[in-house]
């Protein structure tokens, strides 16, 4: 279904068109005379280094096999460029072999064509002088043996691969080459055709090989079975292959600001690329929703927050995969097939959990910054498999994983490692708690209810007693002002877990905190001691839970962050000009 | 050919995991959606087989909702070999990835067949299904059954009234193209994958007979 969906795609967008043709940027053309002399070497770059685009034929797969291309290929084919000169005596080195390649294929042509033309680019190859003059042009160390190398002739614009004889004959070439080869009901397509014995590569997953990797492979022994060999253990035929490969590696391609066009990096080694049957521009909007880039973000900060366009549910297919490298293969970790519309509902839901705080619309966050705020200060990173989760949580509108309310928690009882960023981590790992709590699979019990911001009336107790450990804390904090360790960095672990062993100490204390904080700061301590009268009022009894669950304890970090932004919320704007004047103030 | 079929037993197989992997990823694993025809026979199989009969699967009904899993594991890179039983995964491994299906729970519907030439005088349909009726009642089996890969063991047995599939609602749910059996061939043919065009019906995939996927894959070599 995955590379049947893949394959579609290509087609539709016109990804596998032509399957003897690639547009590749090509670094300089060679200009020989009609005669065959070499007259010199023009170069196609653009300031950035970056070659002309052009129509060349398909340059063949490529390992550790030789295989050249047809009158366009890389300086090692074409010129026969070796960056060591091969040492050992007797025996040819690869840029001969490679260089032999090519100009068989040059050969094999001219063989059936009268192409003037062709006859000069054979001329010159066939000379190793002028091969050498062509080196020559360029000092040594400026060559790298991955420059793109057409041919020109005489005054002629047109390079020799595109001459209207040229490509008949390549396109002759191909359609014999298409018939040979077993053939049989490719499992892609459904059609009988000429089957694929080894795919082509994918390039740019991360941790695969910097050549590529294959995502249909059997490399070895285990993998293959019923005494089948390579391609034959899946029927796929060879324009199926090229197409789905064609489509991942459009989406894998680097963008000029993306690190993949339309792909979102999951953990270390995997990357979830999306793709529709709706239009490109509906997929570049769903992909700046679901990872913002910069620019987005400017945009999002400009115009205020909406949310995707509600109403008609898109029943156009959306399609994602997470591939993960695995050296020479790729793997698939994760695939769904949903609809447009239901995707953009569930990221809607994505963003309405995750909002916290009665303030203006945030930013919208992305999911690999949720899980930023959450791994081990160390840096390691989460498990993959949990980034793919995660992700796969958010598309598809289910639960997220349990491990990261664990983690989640972790995070929040180690005291900051920069307090620049304390607040906004804060804010992203308990507005990870909400959300992962909201999403918890209902089956039975009670659901839990979790607001966006401050909800006085929730009389859950793990809600109110964060809540509760909010107020004390700020308490502390009017009392003493900045110290090293505050309660929170000391008691908050263990306050959301066992309740009942630390909050009777915290009460006695706050009595002490509240008094210092009245007679320093007029006011303070006693609005203070109302609200915690409030909360306390809001308690089932004098006795503390003996114990938390992972649930309880995320209720306990909501309850803390709330009450913790409403005093901040309600504290900043009224302190610099009524300090002391209305300690009664609270106009809801 | 025309051969008289044995009536049809419904069969619940069910389990934890289960990989009905795909054979175009199969050196990272993943599954189909669904049980695939070849993965019910072999469950079948377990239960009872003798030359003289083959199983045709008709249905295979998805009780419960469709769930995935991933995890990795070391695996061997070579084959076992006659003889050779010492292999050890962390000599010759490849980790490979797996992504499988959890909490899977399926009703197959069978009948076999009897295989002219294989069967014998003595044999006829009502012996062998008393046999296999026999045999699932009381939990016998000639190996484990499993849910496509060896080590995830199923549950067999005989389906309690009342089950429904999941996902009744959807009329005609397209798969793709799935993988339908091993065409073994006669001796001296090789053997050859065969696929068939599923959907899912009301929550329950529809086997097509073998002559007609034989067809759709081009016919005998």
């Amino acid at each position: 279904m995955m590379l049947a969906a893949l394959n579609a795609f290509a087609q539709e967008r016109g990804l596998a068109d032509d399957p003897l043709y690639e547009n590749r940027p090509v670094d300089f053309l060679i200009r020989v005379s009609a005669k065959g002399t070499f007259q010199g070497l023009e170069s196609t770059q653009d300031e950035r280094g970056n070659g002309l685009p052009l129509l060349i034929p398909r340059i063949p797969q490529r390992a550790v096999n030789i295989a050249a291309g047809f009158l366009v290929d890389n300086s090692k084919y074409v010129l026969g460029y070796e960056e060591e000169p091969a040492p050992q005596t007797g025996k040819a080195g690869k840029g001969a072999v490679r260089f032999a390649a090519f100009l068989k294929l040059v050969r094999e042509a001219l063989s059936e064509l009268k192409v003037p033309e062709l006859r000069a680019v054979e001329l010159f190859l066939a000379s190793a002088a002028s091969r050498e003059e062509a080196l020559a042009e360029r000092a040594k160390e400026e060559w790298t043996g991955s420059e793109m190398l057409a041919f020109a002739v005489g005054d002629s614009v047109e390079p020799v691969h595109l001459l209207p004889e040229v490509r008949a004959w390549w396109a002759r070439r191909g359609a014999k080459e298409a018939e040979q080869g077993r053939r049989g009901l490719c499992l892609v397509t459904g059609r009988i055709g000429v089957l694929a014995e080894t795919h082509p590569k994918l390039k740019n997953v991360p941790e695969a090989q910097r050549a590529g990797a294959a995502l249909v492979s059997f490399n070895a022994r285990a993998f293959e079975s019923q005494g089948f060999e390579q391609g034959d253990n899946a029927p796929i035929s060879r324009q199926a292959a090229l197409g789905y490969v064609l489509a991942l590696n459009d989406l894998l391609r680097k963008s000029e600001e993306r690190r993949y066009r339309q792909g979102i990096q999951a953990g270390d080694d995997s990357v979830l690329v999306f793709w529709t049957n709706s239009t490109a521009k509906e997929e570049s909007a769903l992909l700046s929703w679901m990872d913002p880039s910069e620019a987005d973000l400017r945009r999002f900060l400009e115009a205020p927050f909406r949310g995707l366009e509600p109403g008609v549910l898109d029943t156009r297919s959306f399609y994602s995969v997470t591939l993960a490298g695995n050296s020479g293969r790729v793997a698939v970790r994760d695939w769904f097939q949903t609809s447009v519309g239901e995707v953009k509902q569930n990221l809607r839901r994505y963003f309405a959990d995750l909002r916290l705080g009665a303030g203006p619309a945030e930013k919208p966050t992305p999911v690999w910054r949720l899980l930023k705020a959450v791994e081990a200060p160390s840096g390691r990173g989460l498990s993959a498999t949990l980034s793919t989760r995660m992700l796969g949580a958010a598309l598809r509108g289910q639960p997220f994983p349990r491990q990261l309310l664990s983690a989640a928690l972790d995070r929040l009882q180690l005291p900051p490692s920069d307090d620049k960023f304390e607040r906004e981590q804060l804010r992203l790992r308990v507005a990870l708690i909400k959300a992962t709590l909201i999403r918890l699979p209902r089956s039975g019990t009670a659901p839990l209810e979790v607001s966006v911001s401050l909800d006085k009336t929730n009389s859950s107790q793990p809600y109110v007693l964060g809540r509760l450990f909010a107020v004390l804390e700020r308490l502390q904090g009017a009392a003493l002002g900045d110290i090293n360790a505050t309660i929170r960095d000391r008691y908050f672990g263990a306050a959301s877990r066992s309740p009942m062993t630390v909050f009777p100490r915290l009460l006695q204390l706050s009595v002490h905190h509240a008094s210092k904080a009245e007679a320093e700061r007029k006011g303070s301590g006693k609005r203070l001691e109302r609200i915690k009268g409030e909360v306390m009022a809001l308690l089932d009894s004098k006795v503390f839970p003996r114990i938390f669950l992972l649930e309880e304890q995320g209720l306990f970090a909501v309850g803390y962050y709330h009450q913790r932004e409403d005093l901040f919320a309600r504290h900043t704007p009224s302190e610099p000009a009524s300090s002391d004047d209305e300690p009664s103030d609270d106009t809801e | 050919m025309k051969t008289a079929a044995s009536k049809r037993f419904r069969v619940r197989a069910r389990g934890p995991v289960a990989c009905f992997t795909r054979p175009e990823m199969k050196a990272e694993r993943v599954s189909y959606e669904v049980m695939t025809p070849s993965a019910a026979r072999g469950v079948l199989e377990a239960i009872l087989w003798k030359p003289a009969i083959r199983w045709q699967v008709h249905e295979i009904a998805v009780i419960a909702p469709v769930r995935w899993m991933s995890f990795r594991r070391n695996e061997v890179n070579s084959r076992a070999t006659v003889g050779k039983f010492d292999y050890a995964a962390d000599e010759d491994r490849a980790q490979r990835n797996t992504v499988a299906l959890r909490d899977v729970d399926y009703v197959i519907t069978a009948s076999f067949s009897l295989v002219s030439g294989k069967a014998g005088a003595e044999d006829n349909l009502r012996k062998f299904e008393e046999m296999f009726e026999r045999r699932l009642e009381k939990g016998q089996y000639f190996h484990a059954p499993y849910l496509g890969c060896r080590e995830f063991a199923a549950r067999v047995e005989v389906p309690p009234d009342g089950l429904t599939p999941s996902d009744v609602a959807v009329e005609r749910r397209p798969l793709g193209l799935m993988f339908y059996d091993f065409a073994f061939g006669d001796s001296g043919s090789a053997t050859r994958p065969l696929f068939f065009d599923a959907y899912l019906d009301r929550g329950v995939l529809q086997v097509p007979p073998w002559a007609q996927v034989l067809e759709r894959n081009g016919g005998t070599p």
